[in-house]
Parts: structure tokens; sequence; C-alpha cells
């Protein structure tokens, strides 16, 4: 529940930003930009099991922590400035990721004036979130295109990878009379230094989808995983994983989900990856397929999927998962006409055998599901209109 | 009420009204009563709903083709609707302004509960834009998501037409 002296600081966020924005016309195209409590939320664990969270107030990236489940969220403060517009539904939202010394990284994208077009940009606090640096853009290139649906993490050596969407190919093919171009790319930079500077940019591949989250794991060796859509000849959009490692070098892709989904369509709903105690791959993702549409859980083998299977019913959508040991917990959300329902399950034996679990329900819009472990237990964190943020605790 | 209470009130109504006097007119709201109010609305006559997203590459590149349609085929509404809220009209009105300018009777979801929204649409949507849904005159429906097949559409609009 907000009360009421949340109501008057979000009042004073919006007159703050209405007044900047007619400040600053040129950078916003002349028009204001209300904003309204955004559903597009991520969160994520610190090394004393703090939650923090990041979402959109008023037009403003603002972070908040929460000691634990049940317990309250702490004001928000604002990390972005009031003139500066911010992607925050679906999967375009601000994301965060806790180093091993409590250093708080945050991304968003901000959109440019151009359809389209945005830069991924990122603050950092090494003071345990009292202060955070300004804001700044990731990226070398400054065209006005696409670089947008950030992803964010930090390796086992403390290195933090950046991770976008990129137009820069496409235009360039399209300017070399290649019109066809497919989707985007996949473009990433790594900081040495804790976030005060960042090395890039360095290109992952060609074709990627154009709208759909990007999943990063840390792997033990200090490189990263990264799992995205994939465009794949002539049009499957199935997904892709490659390695990248913070010099820069990356892995050939391979494809790792076979639904051949033949579409030229944004699906909007990206995918996640994690590894259990045994190295073994789980991914959730969306696809469609003759068998039918919806959203799958499935190991990452050599060339094919073990154990994949669809995730509720028709409805089932936004699926997050993460693992510990033996234990692999997915997440997602379900609506059936009138409530949204958050559902799991859960598995103690690597994904061989599942139990099923509805976790929370919600009357009014929400975003994203997420699952966050913190010690040894899970907590799903999911921002609804009708509650706020909210933090369920995953059954044992 | 204390005086600064009042204040706040009055910037409050300030900013609102400043904000709803430069809002956007040519996007009118799709809430989940619409679906049955277009059916209502277009008894008896075919139409078509076209969904897209400012996130949609796909839906940019045939919004030329649906306007050369919407003049070809006069009689049968083609309904454009934006998956993205109002609160978002900046970014939908600037993908219009490039790619259909000087088109009135756009629509945009009316708020950001998109489930519900698309629920009313069709249970079976699972968001992906583009989604087009083809209304014959007794408004049996074809739905077909992903960039358009050209000629399909232009023998659907020219069998209906008729």
């Amino acid at each position: 529940m907000v009360g009421r002296r949340g109501f008057v600081a979000t009042a004073l966020l919006i007159a703050a930003g209405a007044a900047s924005a007619q400040d600053h016309t040129a950078h916003v195209g002349g028009k204001p930009h209300p904003q309204r409590f955004a559903l597009g939320s991520s969160a994520a664990v610190d090394a004393t099991g703090t939650i923090w969270a990041v979402h959109v107030d008023a037009g403003r990236v603002v972070i908040r922590r929460a000691s634990g489940v049940g317990q309250p969220w702490s004001m928000p403060v604002a990390l972005s400035e009031a003139d500066e517009r911010i992607e925050a539904d679906g999967d375009a939202r601000p994301k965060i990721a806790i180093g091993a010394s409590n250093e708080l990284y945050v991304t968003w994208t901000h959109p440019l004036a151009k359809p389209y077009t945005g830069e991924i940009r990122f603050t950092r606090s090494i003071d345990g979130g009292k202060t955070f640096s300004a804001p700044v853009t990731v990226h070398r290139d400054r065209q006005q295109i696409t670089h947008r649906f950030d992803a964010v993490a930090v390796s086992q050596r403390g290195q933090v990878f950046v991770a976008w969407i990129d137009r820069r190919d496409a235009v360039l093919a399209k300017e070399q009379g290649e019109p066809d171009y497919r989707g985007a790319a996949l473009y990433y930079a790594v900081s040495d230094d804790r976030g005060a500077s960042f090395r890039g940019d360095f290109k992952v591949g060609d074709h990627s989808c154009e709208c759909c989250r990007i999943a990063l794991r840390p792997r033990g060796d200090g490189s990263m995983d990264a799992m995205w859509r994939h465009v794949f000849e002539p049009n499957v959009r199935d997904h892709a994983l490659a390695v990248l490692a913070p010099d820069g070098t990356v892995t050939e892709l391979r494809r790792v989900t076979f639904d051949d989904w033949r579409i030229d369509a944004c699906p909007h709903h990206g995918p996640s990856v994690v590894a259990d105690g045994a190295g073994t791959l789980h991914a959730v993702w969306f696809a469609q397929s003759s068998d039918g549409a919806g959203a799958f859980y499935g190991r990452l083998g050599d060339g094919k999927v073990d154990g994949q299977r669809q995730l509720g019913g028709v409805a089932a959508e936004h699926p997050d998962l993460t693992a510990a040991g033996d234990r692999v917990v997915v997440v997602w959300k379900e609506f059936d006409g009138t409530i949204t329902r958050l559902h799991a399950m859960t598995s103690s034996d690597r994904g061989a055998t599942w139990a099923d679990h509805q976790l929370a329900s919600s009357g009014d819009a929400s975003g994203h599901p997420q699952l966050l472990r913190v010690g040894n237990s899970f907590v799903v964190f999911w921002n609804t209109r009708a509650e706020g943020l909210t933090l369920s605790a995953v059954p044992p | 009420m204390k005086p600064s209470r009042v204040l706040w009130w009055t910037l409050i109504g300030l900013v609102l009204s400043s904000t709803l006097a430069q809002a956007e007119p040519r996007l009118a709201p799709f809430d989940a009563g619409s679906p049955a109010a277009l059916r209502q609305a277009h008894a008896g006559r075919p139409f078509v709903l076209v969904f897209w997203s400012v996130h949609c590459a796909p839906c940019f590149a045939e919004m030329a083709q649906w306007r050369a349609y919407r003049k070809q085929f006069p009689g049968i509404p083609i309904i454009q609707i934006a998956t993205e809220s109002l609160d978002e009209s900046m970014a939908i009105v600037g993908v219009l302004d490039r790619y259909d300018a000087g088109t009135s009777g756009h629509l945009a979801f009316a708020d950001d509960y998109a489930e519900k929204i698309r629920h009313a649409v069709d249970p079976a949507w699972r968001g992906e834009t583009p989604r087009v849904y083809f209304y014959d005159r007794e408004h049996q429906r074809i739905a077909r998501s992903g960039a358009m097949d050209v000629e399909w559409t232009r023998r659907w609009l020219e069998r209906v037409a008729k």
C-alpha cells in the first residue's frame, strides 16, 4: 500500500518531471512524457539477503529495497533525470545486477526521438545504495538507431557485462543495398572497474530478434552465457546461445531451442537460462509451433532439448527460472479473463520430476515475475498494479 | 485540509490539465469492451482489426500497405490498434507520424492491463504483433500473426467486398 507520504512523494516527482520536460523540450521532442507507476521492473539480491528493486515511477527510474518477504519497501530513490524518457513495459524494463561487495549496477533503455531507437544507460552505487553515479551511455556507437533491451550481469571475476540489441549492422546493410538483413544484432560491453568505465562494443552475432529480453548467466570461468531469440533462416524465431568472454571474443552461436517458429513478428517475450549444480543448463522460453503456442521449460542439450514441457495452460506467459544444486524452480503468470495467477513448479532432482504450486494472484495489471535466490530459499518478485511490488516465498 | 495540501492538489491539477491539453487527439482508446462494441457497430459488414506495437519493425513495414488497402477498399473498415497503452501515446504517435502520417482513426490500448484487453479480443492471442483479425459479413473471423501476406490479404478483401 502506498500511504499518504508515498502519494505526496509521487506527486512531487510528477510535478518535477513535467516542469523539467518543458525546460528541455529539444531533448524530448517538445512534448511532455507523463508516465505513471510502470509495471516493468526487476530485482536482485545482495550478499546480506536484502532485495533491491528497480522500476519506473512518474517517468524516472527508481530503486527501493526490502529486507525480505513480508517486509516493507523503502521509499523510492530516483536514479534517472526527470527529463529522460525511460522504457518500462514488458521485456523493456530497467534491470539490476549486484556485485559480490554489494555494488549495485542498474541499466535501462532511454528511447530517442525517432521511433524504435534508444540508448542503453547505466548507473552504479559502490557504497551500498547511499549514492549513485550520474547515468552514462554504455555503448560507443551513438547513431540514432536501436540500442535497446539491455541486460546486465556480474561475472564470477566481478566484471560487469551489459548486452543489448543493436541495429547498426541492419542500417549498414540497408545503406549497402541489402534491405533484407534479418532482425538486428547483439552487442555487449564489459567493465573491469566496477562500472567506472566500459570496454566495447563487442559484437555477439547478427540476426537476433528485435524485441525480446536477453538472458545472461555468469559462468565459472568469468565468461558469460547469453541466450536470446534469434532469427534463423529464413524467419525461424527460435533461440541461440553463445559464450561471451570479457576480452570481447565470442564463441560461435549454437541453436538451443527447436520449435521451428516461422514468423515475421514481434513476440516481445524473451528467455531465461540457469545452470544447476552439475552444470546442466535449464531454460524457459515462449514459442509457437505446429503443436501449439505456449511457455516452455527444457534442458539445453547438444542439438536438442531434454525434458521439454509446456508450462500451465494456453494463457501461461513470461516464465522465469533459477536453480541451486539439485533444485530448479520455474515461475510464470497466467490470466484467466479476470485474475492473473502466479504459478511455480519446483524440482529437487534437477528437472526429472516436478511439483506444482500457486503462489499469488492479482485482479489488475501486472509485470513479469522474476525468480530470486535468497540464501537457500527462492522468492518471486512480481510488480502488480493492485498490490504494488510483491515478494512471494516459493515452498521448500 | 492544510494549506500545503491545497497547494499540492492545485499543482497536480495544473500538471494534469497541461498534460491533457497536449495529449494527442489522434488516438482513441481500445478497451476490453471495444471488440463487442466494434462488432455491434459493424453489424452485417466486414471489418479488419490490425494490432501493432511500437516495438514491432514488421508492423511499421506494412503500414503503407494497409493505407493502400484502406483506399482501395473503402467499404471495409481497417481499424489499427497499438498494443501499447495511451500512456505511451508519444511513442505511438511518433511511429504514426513516420509511417502513416495524416490518417485519423487510430486506436491504442486504453491502459496497460494488456492481458485483459487481449483476452477480450481473443484468449488464444499471446500478444505477438502484427496480429490481424479478418471479420467477414457474418463476423466469422480469421486470425493471422506475423508480417502480412499481401496477396492473401488482397484476395480476402476482394472476396468480402463483393
